[in-house]
């Protein structure tokens, strides 16, 4: 397994650089492992220098590992030659059009220093963002320039010897940490490390391992000597080299796939010992997963739940923890496979999209010193788990339905896993907007304020609420009851219609959004057998993730938008969205074209309704 | 009660209880709440609050969901224990719908500005008021405006309040405007002579038009152009005529006439000797260059500015006679003359030359005779010149711009007004504004007023003093902030905290205490929660906003909340209860199933048919449930 995540990620980071030259050599003798534990300022907290260039590294690359390379090797080599390393190629530009944008080599899509720098028409747009106006927003191409000056204005400061930050502070625990450059116009106290430092850069430049060991523990000793008023837990750095290392949420991930192969395996098997074994497999990735929350816990002295990154950790430990308890409770071999393959799915999206940020940053104000982040993030998290979880089962009972029909007791156990799955995530979600709520009280004084989140958040439980409480519904409404509620939805869309009359959209979309509206509300009002609950399952979680994601990046207002992302997942979410709506369109209509043959799916028949009389 | 009204209260439970309503208002909310986040991404919050979440029909839907969750409970009296869940559930509803109604009607939910040092007592209410400050008295009357209409995005045109009278001035309020402007005006009303004309640009990108003032050139779209007054008709023919001047030696000069013959010295020689005046034996030494001069309280010339105006040196005159002190002025050149000196050379008279500043001349210049006439005088390329006359309504070519220009207006006494106007499409950073008549006597007029502009009006003999700004409420206590801190990340500037150090006074109880208040760290006192709202520096002091709020729903919303969670997790517990008595008869039911067909080999089967039973039961067990509830 570590061989083969070593080949992954060797490709993974070697793909994007084939075929660019690689002159400058790394020193290959030498054992940075001194170094790397050093504890110095960074980003408002005391890291390792192995985070810090794990950090550094990514930023100006795209990778944390540089042609495989140690990352502690590269930003050391970066700081201590910074000319011969100008015109090594490590700033990559991967879009082919931007490049063509930019007016950049099309042969080429990693770059130096130098060649940016010198690339006119680069330097003139990030000229022209400087004169934007304080709070105007950039537009597509001008945030990738933005993206790219970022890269080259790191990479220029590490080279300058401005981003380590060793030398710690005297008199303020809270104060700013001092770099080598600054040290050494602060008198003879710092003379030995800036001795030491300049002994590992003479040994560092030449290769030379015994000189490097040797100027690496005299650099550390003589940091450790210097006067500071605080200096960050030995343990807790520990763990964070440890986390580094381990890599918790990939292992996480490649066990939950392996149990999700188990478990369809485990569908045709059907051997209770073979379900041991899935449950077992499970919890092994559901075990790490937790190992590593609780490091990540540790290391950042808060609940890991205040970025999106950390909230998918939730989201894969909630599948987790909500799958062991159904494993038990249900008994249903549907339960380990959609918690096995959507708790990876998580955290895989995690691990390998290219715009999670897995560092631990510092949070705004609003979520600090708060009980309330560890109460509220995990439930919301976990009630998205579990709805999660019901959406897959949802998919699968739409696509056995149309496809299956005749396999009616699968169905109706996997419509009862997926009820169980709803009304579950209902009490989660109405369990997290309640302690968002109270959150919101505390901080804000009020406990409702229309914010998009908040308000996305209700609309989700509502979907549901309504799907549970028509499903149930068999009481039969007088013909004047479906009378007023005609009236009223005409009412409300005689009312709201005309307030976006004046808003311009591109093309028919708002024609296609109040269709789309509308034809929702028909199925959520009228349909109420059991593939219509699974559909409108699918709808509501569509919902759930126009609260998750949408209010960010769809609509990129209101509090709850603490500043991640642009248009690109608006984009993906509308694409996946089509792709989503087209099946679920396709397996309506076989559905409906097989169903005079096979009536009984629809909600079991009922008795006739003797509502208010006691049972 | 009879039977029969008693089943029909019922059946009219039944309908407005029913799922069916629950289920059709509940979609109507989730729509009216997903357009609203939508609307307000594309407009802005408060239009969303004020087309949704606090128009009539939202509230509409909101007691409608009230009356269909407690019918919904009426038509299942009496009840049974097992709908203990199902009761306490939508109790919980209601309970926040009520709680929410406080909130909104007893709720107080205002800000407080604070700077470092200060003392406050009072806080803004959120409700607009208008603040008269009587003139003699100083004594302040608060009109509280109507506060569901003002203050809102929709404009009134008939506001129907009552006149208030204040030291003989009637103050009526007539309309109210969402969102306002200052615009600038200029009217013909000046008491002291001020030229200007009004000109119109057209060219390819329409029309453009602007007041130049016979004081300095106006951009009109691309074009600069001025407008000049001729004091004479040498003026007039040389401001029409004169070319883009070139480059005038630009030396001072110190002009000494004698005898007959002059003799021009540059100043900056005669700064640094004495320079002898030809063969006169008169030799001239500057003293001093004062470009601003004016003659202080002692008599004698003192520099005020660097400015050239009024330009004047004061030099010694060395001669057979002795060296005598003069002064001279560049634009007095009589001076010496008039106020003699000594009287030796007194034939040597000495003037001081600067030149008159290059006119720097406009493209486009509008330029006035002395006998009122208009002329346009346009400076082509290679410094050529080409004029004619100017006359209002006319259209004149600008061949270098591939434009026309006509003159609009003509004021000779122009007077730049601002004045208050409302604007039709309201900005997300609105200044509300309201029309205010004033009337005293004979007088009346009407004018724009637009909030937190404090205002004193004159109305004949009369003035008034008036504010559009908060209602200041009273705290009941006093709170000083000591302090306000932004806490930092290590070695950031990213904050981690802000915090406002406050002391707390009662003065009733004497009870004096410090407290700090800081993000998700609220403080109460007197009733009130203070919350750390935002903050802003000024000058060398924090301003510290804190939100007060006083809010006795909020307790009954809470108590909602758990009232809800609770009656969720009461139902499940008894579905899932009911699954497991399913499971159980079904099991008994595969018993006698199994033996029923012998044979235990075909579990595939088996299972099958177990999961069919099951299935059958639950779902009518399912069904009782639903039934119940």
């Amino acid at each position: 397994m570590s061989r083969m995540l070593r080949t992954m990620l060797v490709l993974g980071v070697w793909l994007p650089f084939a075929g660019t030259a690689w002159s400058a050599d790394l020193p290959r003798t030498l054992d940075v492992e001194t170094l790397r534990a050093i504890p110095m300022q960074h980003d408002g907290r005391w890291p390792p220098l192995d985070t810090i260039a794990r950090d550094l590294v990514e930023k100006v690359t795209g990778t944390q590992f540089l042609h495989g390379e140690d990352p502690v090797l590269v930003l050391l080599a970066w700081t201590f030659d910074p000319i011969g390393w100008t015109n090594e190629p490590v700033i990559s530009i991967g879009s082919a059009a931007l490049r063509s944008e930019l007016e950049l080599p099309e042969t080429q899509s990693v770059y130096s220093l130098n060649e940016l720098a010198k690339h006119r028409p680069l330097q003139l747009l990030i000229a022209g963002l400087a004169r934007k106006a304080p709070g105007e927003k950039f537009d597509p191409l001008e945030s990738k320039v933005n993206d790219i000056d970022d890269k080259i204005m790191t990479l220029r400061q590490i080279m300058a010897g401005g981003v380590l930050h060793p030398i710690p502070n005297v008199g303020d625990p809270l104060g700013a940490w001092g770099t080598i450059k600054q040290a050494s116009t602060a008198g003879a106290t710092m003379k030995p490390a800036i001795d030491a430092w300049a002994d590992v850069r003479t040994s560092f430049l030449a290769d030379d391992a015994a000189a490097f060991a040797d100027a690496s523990s005299r650099f550390a000793g003589a940091l450790s000597a210097l006067p500071a008023a605080h200096r960050p837990d030995l343990g807790r750095l520990a763990i964070e080299l440890r986390y580094h290392k381990l890599n918790p949420y990939r292992w996480a991930w490649m066990v939950m796939v392996v149990a999700a192969m188990l478990a369809t395996v485990g569908l045709f098997v059907r051997r209770s010992w073979f379900d041991v074994l899935i449950g077992v497999t499970l919890t092994v990735g559901f075990a790490i997963l937790t190992y590593g929350l609780w490091m990540r816990w540790t290391i950042a002295g808060r609940i890991p739940a205040s970025n999106m990154f950390e909230s998918l950790l939730f989201l894969s430990w909630g599948m987790g923890a909500i799958a062991i308890l159904a494993i038990i409770v249900l008994r249903h071999r549907s339960v380990p496979l959609t918690a096995a393959i959507m708790g990876a799915v998580s955290l895989m999206l995690a691990d390998l999209l290219p715009a999670m940020d897995p560092f631990i940053r510092p949070i705004p104000p609003v979520l600090a010193d708060t009980i309330w982040m560890g109460i509220h993030v995990p439930i919301i998290m976990v009630s998205y788990s579990v709805l999660a979880l019901a959406v897959l089962i949802a998919h699968v009972q739409v696509i056995a339905m149309a496809v299956l029909p005749t396999r009616r007791g699968m169905i109706a156990r996997l419509d009862q896993v997926h009820y169980w799955y709803i009304h579950i995530g209902v009490i989660l979600l109405i369990a997290g907007i309640i302690t968002g709520s109270m959150w919101g009280a505390s901080s804000w004084g009020r406990y409702w304020g229309w914010d998009p989140k908040e308000v996305w958040s209700l609309v989700a439980a509502m979907g549901y609420l309504t799907i549970l409480h028509v499903r149930v519904d068999h009481d039969r409404v007088r013909w004047w009851g479906y009378g007023v509620g005609l009236l009223a939805v005409v009412g409300l869309a005689a009312i709201v219609l005309p307030k976006f009359a004046d808003l311009a959209t591109e093309g028919n979309g708002k024609l296609i959004a109040f269709c789309g509206a509308g034809v929702a509300m028909g199925l959520f009002l009228l349909a109420r057998g059991a593939f219509a609950t699974a559909v409108k399952s699918i709808v509501a979680f569509w919902m759930i993730l126009m609260t998750y994601l949408g209010v960010n990046y769809i609509l990129g207002i209101g509090l709850h938008s603490y500043g991640f992302g642009t248009g690109a997942v608006a984009q993906k979410m509308i694409f996946y969205g089509m792709i989503d709506l087209a099946l679920i369109a396709a397996c309506t209509v076989v559905y409906l074209l097989r169903r005079p043959r096979s009536t009984t799916y629809a909600a079991p028949a009922v008795s006739p309704p003797t509502l208010g009389a006691a049972t | 009660m009879s039977d029969s009204s008693n089943s029909a209260l019922r059946r009219i439970c039944h309908t407005f209880g029913s799922m069916w309503f629950a289920a059709v208002i509940l979609m109507l909310l989730l729509v009216g709440m997903a357009s609203a986040t939508a609307g307000e991404s594309m407009k802005s919050t408060e239009w969303a609050k004020h087309h949704f979440y606090d128009a009539w029909w939202f509230e509409g839907l909101l007691w409608l969901l009230a009356v269909n969750v407690l019918f919904s409970i009426l038509a299942r009296l009496p009840l049974a224990n097992r709908q203990i869940g199902f009761v306490i559930t939508h109790v919980g509803i209601l309970v926040i719908l009520a709680g929410a109604l406080v909130t909104k009607h007893l709720g107080v939910d205002g800000q407080l500005g604070i700077r470092e040092g200060q003392t406050m007592s009072q806080f803004l209410d959120r409700a607009d008021v208008i603040r008269f400050i009587h003139p003699d008295t100083k004594k302040e009357r608060n009109v509280l405006l109507t506060p569901s209409s003002i203050g809102g995005l929709a404009p009134i045109d008939n506001l129907t309040m009552a006149p208030i009278s204040m030291g003989g001035v009637k103050v009526t309020l007539l309309k109210y405007a969402p969102d306002s402007d200052f615009v600038q005006e200029v009217l013909n009303d000046n008491r002291t002579e001020h030229k200007a004309v009004e000109v119109v640009l057209r060219d390819a990108q329409g029309d453009a038009s602007a007041w130049v003032f016979a004081h300095g050139p106006t951009t009109i779209g691309r074009q600069r152009v001025a407008y000049r007054v001729a004091k004479d008709p040498v003026e007039f023919d040389r401001l029409l005529t004169q070319e883009a001047a070139d480059d005038v030696d630009q030396t001072k000069i110190v002009r000494i006439e004698f005898e007959t013959a002059v003799y021009e010295l540059p100043l900056n020689r005669c700064l640094k000797e004495a320079v002898p005046v030809g063969k006169t034996g008169y030799s001239v030494h500057v003293l001093r260059y004062l470009p601003h001069a004016t003659v202080g309280n002692d008599g004698k010339l003192k520099n005020v500015s660097p400015q050239p105006t009024n330009p004047a040196i004061e030099l010694e005159l060395i001669g057979p006679d002795g060296t005598q002190q003069r002064k001279a002025f560049a634009k007095f050149p009589d001076f010496s003359s008039m106020h003699g000196g000594s009287d030796a050379a007194k034939d040597l008279k000495i003037t001081f030359l600067v030149p008159t500043p290059k006119v720097n001349r406009t493209p486009i210049e509008i330029i006035e005779g002395s006998d009122g006439e208009l002329h346009v005088r346009l400076a082509l390329a290679g410094s050529k010149v080409v004029s004619q006359k100017l006359n209002i309504g006319e259209a004149v070519n600008l061949p270098q711009a591939e434009a026309t220009l006509t003159l609009a207006r003509r004021f000779d006494h122009a007077r730049q007004a601002q004045t208050v106007q409302p604007r039709e499409d309201v900005r997300d950073k609105r200044v509300p504004a309201v029309l205010v008549s004033f009337a005293s006597g004979e007088v009346r007029f009407e004018q724009w007023l637009q909030k937190y502009q404090g205002q004193r009006v004159v109305v004949g003999q009369q003035f008034v003093e008036l504010l559009y700004g908060e209602k200041e409420a009273e705290l009941g206590f006093n709170i000083r902030l000591d302090k306000f801190k932004v806490g930092r990340y290590p070695g950031t500037s990213r904050p981690r905290s802000f915090e406002s150090h406050i002391t707390l006074i009662d003065p009733d109880t004497g009870s004096v205490q410090s407290r700090v208040v800081s993000m998700n760290n609220p403080t109460q006192f007197g009733g009130y929660t203070l919350y750390q709202s935002s903050y802003r520096q000024d000058g060398d002091a924090w301003i510290s906003f804190l939100s007060v709020s006083h809010d006795p729903g909020r307790a009954i919303v809470f108590a909602g909340y758990i009232m809800l969670l609770l009656g969720m997790v009461v139902v499940l517990c008894i579905r899932m209860a009911d699954r497991q008595a399913v499971d159980k008869a079904a099991a008994a039911l595969d018993e006698r199933g199994e033996s029923a067909t012998r044979s235990g080999s075909a579990s595939g089967n088996g299972s099958r048919a177990k999961g069919s039973v099951r299935n059958k039961m639950g779902s009518k067990v399912g069904a009782q449930v639903a039934t119940a509830e």
